[in-house]
């Protein structure tokens, strides 16, 4: 028997759905409030600052290059889609 | 005027939904990031309904990625092997991208003949799955429940997290606007791009921009 498209589509729904609806459940089962742990360590949570500020600055910067990136697709796009008029306006 | 099928009603549905939240993700999140410029937002909803409603968007993406995957590998598995030749890049993408480039600037005459998606197509697609789908849902979901989080990191690293989730969000609304770009202003379709949501191109676009998946449904290579 041959799997149909629409069969494909209502699994990947329902299968979807599913799997969200248990980690909602299992968050919920397992909600601890007001248990933030202390910082037990000052040495630790230091080094940890420090790590989250060198994260963050990477973070930027593959940020500012993306878009960097992203923005010269779009003005390659710009420059096609003016070349493609040009070109059917020189063809009519 | 002759339509071709782009998209069932299946894709149009998912699309919908997944363009919606993303767009309510943008609208309730930046002003997180940017308290000063859009105070006017949670002024507006109050915080804890703009937060509500980030959360609600938020899941629904979650639900929109996920089926998207498990939707790509049981077509791949059980419907076509062929089908994930759509999404993954081959090596006729890197000639038709030599080719494109070669005719926008006028080296070359000879405009090539896309697959189902181009490959500028398939990068703007990596762009939103990558940075939507994964980045922004996992680090989303981490933030959400930071007491799970803290059971696999230090607690100082949710920082992190939330740096990684805000700067991204801005990548993101790039990527968004490729796709407005690239869906809507293209020749072939400007000033609108309807298949996204009748399903169907006109049959001489189809042949103009994606000749050879136009080829091949029509050869019933195929289905």
């Amino acid at each position: 028997m041959s799997v149909k498209k629409v069969q494909v589509e209502a699994v990947a729904a329902v299968a979807a759905i599913a799997i969200v609806v248990v980690l909602v459940a299992y968050v919920a089962g397992n909600y601890v409030p007001n248990q933030l742990p202390r910082i037990p360590d000052q040495d630790a949570y230091t080094h940890q600052m420090a790590l989250i500020g060198d994260i963050d600055l990477m973070v930027k910067i593959i940020v500012g290059i993306g878009v960097f990136a992203i923005l010269l697709l779009e003005i390659y796009e710009h420059i096609a889609i003016t070349e493609c008029f040009r070109r059917k306006k020189v063809e009519e | 005027m002759e339509y071709v099928t782009r998209f069932s009603k299946f894709q149009i549905g998912v699309h919908a939904v997944g363009a919606l939240s993303i767009l309510l993700l943008y609208f309730t999140g930046f002003p997180i990031s940017f308290p000063v410029a859009l105070w006017w937002i949670p002024a507006a909803l109050g915080y804890p309904l703009m937060m509500l409603i980030h959360r609600i968007a938020g899941a629904t993406l979650v639900v929109v990625a996920l089926i998207l995957i498990i939707y790509h590998v049981l077509n791949a598995v059980f419907i076509r092997e062929r089908f994930l030749r759509y999404v993954l890049p081959t090596q006729k993408d890197v000639i038709d991208a030599i080719y494109d480039v070669a005719y926008t600037f006028r080296l070359s005459d000879k405009k090539p003949r896309y697959d189902k998606r181009s490959w500028l197509e398939k990068f703007d697609l990596y762009t939103i799955a990558i940075i939507d789908g994964l980045l922004m849902c996992t680090t989303g979901i981490l933030l959400w429940m930071p007491y799970l989080a803290m059971k696999i990191m230090p607690a100082p690293y949710l920082l992190a997290v939330t740096s990684v989730h805000a700067a991204f969000a801005v990548l993101s609304i790039a990527g968004v606007l490729l796709h407005f770009y690239l869906a809507h202003l293209s020749p072939e379709f400007f000033p609108l791009n309807r298949s996204m949501f009748s399903g169907e191109i006109p049959r001489e676009e189809a042949e103009k921009k994606y000749g050879v998946w136009l080829d091949e449904i029509e050869g019933g290579v195929v289905r």
